[in-house]
């Protein structure tokens, strides 16, 4: 498999509207490896939520083109597009979004008995990875009797249980104190390295941002500034 | 599949009063109906009870011709042995024969025009409940005059004679030799049936004196009888050896007015389905659209993580079905219990008793029945699943990115 996770190449994405045209993201090019932790910031408006939804084959480009391991998604029908989230994309989102009438266990196994894996196979990879957010004891509680941050660490194991190529999140550390928003990004950082799993987030958060091993600034729909470390 | 059909149990769970307010317009309505059917179907059964105890049989064996155009020589032949097969049918109660003739009847001056009906007594109290409304005297018994061949008349053929318990009266008629047919007989009994028509024309001797007086022989023209449930009628023509140009016929032949009439009223009452179902279909899918609309998100979020369209539609249809499986399900249970617990002492719905055939009728008996119990809660419970393919379909469509940002 290439290095090369994410490739977009002069995308667009303007939206018409009774005031006029608004171009959200405006000839965007980007590159993503495999194993990076690349964190996309920006003020409101700037294009991040959109560049997610292109990068997570929610929405496709006005112009241009996105390619999430080599496939370009420009082309892609609907169920295609469905089926590529649920094999090669993770998601991780700013207030959690668990299925409320799902245990913590069957929350994580969800995406995996989308693929049509057998009961045992999902069982053990849920909680392993269940294991390793610290939530062993907690399978079957509902998402209604957890905190915040364990609502997200759930959220990031049904992520990347299913062990997909990219995981995307939404300002995942906006809705948690600074002691758990930092636990979770540390978290995720040794998950990024166990795994060599991209991870991509889009964010405000400063303390994001300082372990992004790649940050990228959008202002206006177009990449403003581009900063590798490490 | 089985993650849909789990989803759909808890999603009910999660709104309980919603919840519990379909369920109970789902029952309710179910009850309903069910309910209603049973009191038709009841009242359905005391019809054709009535129909059939009162006169006529749940059965006959006639010539073939002889409903169409009654005549003296239209008879059925060896009734002896046709009864004696009828008898040995496993669930026939009761078999009689019977003679028919219509004539004069005399009293003095007076004349009148009737049926002269010959019975035999014994086995016709056994089919017939007519001859248990005997107002004066006995059916058939014993005359004063030794001599004498006994009558039962209808009170109102009776009075238009003038004649009393123990008068004579002389029939006359036609043999089926062609001959005049004439006898005196005494009144020993009087009948009142409550049904005007018969007790005005109705006579009754014994079949034996019949056939002597038209010259028939061992000849009838019907055989009537009774059956213990409607079942034993099917098949049962095929149970006997019946002479060419006989047939027998279950009440539904007999009397198709009766099962004619049922219909009507059966198909009449399916408007109460359509009305029942409108109610529920619009119940389901307005509890169904409301939930579709305050999970907008988390259908957002199934679509993102990549749920197929027809798995998010089986999860809202399965939630339809649960609804649908609990109400219709209560409903039917108390609507059987209901009836059960009324179907012996019945439920009165007339504030004076209605005279009928010797018997009166006060209350209706609902019944348990195939159409009321089972087919029409059935539909109920479909057309619920089906209401509930709209919301799901809606669900379905939904944009994940709008969806995801509904709060």
């Amino acid at each position: 498999m290439s290095d090369v996770v994410i490739e977009i190449e002069g995308a667009k994405r303007h939206y018409t509207t009774p005031a006029g045209v608004v171009k959200a993201l405006d000839g965007v090019d980007l590159t993503v490896e495999r194993g990076e932790f690349l964190a996309i910031a920006g003020p409101s408006g700037s294009g991040k939520s959109t560049l997610l939804n292109l990068i997570g084959a929610l929405d496709t480009p006005t112009e241009g083109s996105v390619k999430i391991d080599g496939t370009s998604l420009s082309e892609m029908r609907e169920k295609a597009l469905a089926e590529l989230r649920r094999d090669r994309i993770g998601f991780v989102f700013q207030a959690y979004n668990l299925i409320p009438v799902l245990s913590v266990l069957e929350n994580v196994e969800y995406v995996m008995l989308l693929q049509g894996k057998g009961a045992s196979e999902r069982h053990k990879a849920a909680k392993e990875i269940l294991a390793e957010v610290g939530l062993s004891d907690m399978l079957d509680r509902r998402p209604v009797e957890l905190s915040g941050g364990q609502q997200q660490r759930v959220a990031v194991a049904r992520a990347i249980a299913a062990k997909p190529s990219l995981v995307l999140a939404d300002e995942p550390t906006a809705n948690l104190d600074s002691a758990t928003g930092i636990a979770l990004l540390e978290m995720m950082q040794s998950l990024n390295k166990t795994y060599n799993m991209t991870f991509v987030f889009s964010t405000h958060d400063q303390e994001v941002m300082a372990r992004a091993t790649r940050l990228i600034r959008l202002r206006d729909g177009k990449i403003e500034s581009e900063e590798r470390r490490g | 599949m089985w993650i849909a059909i789990l989803m759909g149990l808890r999603n009910i769970r999660r709104r309980l009063s919603r919840t519990l307010l379909t369920v109970s317009m789902l029952a309710f309505g179910t009850l309903m109906l069910v309910f209603v059917i049973g009191l038709n179907e009841g009242t359905y059964k005391d019809m054709i009870r009535m129909s059939t105890t009162t006169w006529n049989g749940q059965f006959q064996v006639l010539n073939q011709d002889y409903n169409d155009s009654p005549s003296l020589y239209e008879s059925v032949e060896n009734s002896d042995k046709i009864m004696e097969q009828l008898r040995a049918v496993s669930g026939v109660k009761a078999v009689t024969a019977r003679v028919e003739t219509a004539g004069l009847f005399s009293v003095d001056n007076r004349t009148a025009g009737g049926q002269l009906t010959g019975v035999i007594p014994e086995h016709e109290k056994e089919v017939a409940s007519l001859v248990g409304t005997i107002s004066e005297g006995s059916f058939l018994g014993k005359t004063k005059d030794p001599e004498a061949l006994p009558i039962v008349l209808g009170d109102g053929l009776a009075k238009r004679l003038k004649v009393k318990l123990h008068g004579e009266v002389v029939f006359m008629g036609q043999g089926a030799d062609g001959s005049t047919a004439a006898e005196l007989y005494e009144v020993v009994g009087l009948i009142d049936s409550g049904i005007h028509e018969m007790d005005a024309s109705m006579a009754f001797i014994r079949l034996s004196d019949a056939q002597e007086l038209l010259v028939l022989g061992d000849k009838v023209h019907r055989i009537v009888g009774r059956v213990e449930s409607e079942r034993v009628l099917s098949g049962l023509d095929a149970k006997v050896d019946l002479p060419e140009g006989d047939v027998l016929q279950t009440w539904e032949q007999i009397m198709p007015e009766v099962s004619r009439g049922i219909e009507q009223d059966r198909e009449g009452s399916v408007v109460i389905l359509y009305i029942i179902l409108f109610m529920v279909v619009l119940g389901i899918v307005n509890t169904l659209m409301m939930s579709v609309y305050e999970r907008t998100r988390e259908f957002g979020v199934m679509k993102a993580l990549g749920t197929p369209g027809w798995q998010i539609i089986l999860v809202v249809i399965c939630e339809g079905a649960w609804l649908a499986i609990l109400g219709v399900g209560l409903g039917t249970l108390l609507g059987t219990l209901l009836i059960l617990s009324l179907q012996d002492v019945g439920l009165q719905m007339l504030d004076q008793p209605v005279e009928f055939a010797g018997m009166q009728i006060l209350k209706i008996y609902p019944a348990n029945t195939m159409l009321g119990n089972v087919t029409y809660p059935v539909i109920i419970a479909v057309s619920s699943v089906l209401g509930s393919i709209w919301p799901a379909w809606r669900a379905s469509r939904l944009d994940p990115i709008t969806a995801l940002r509904e709060f």
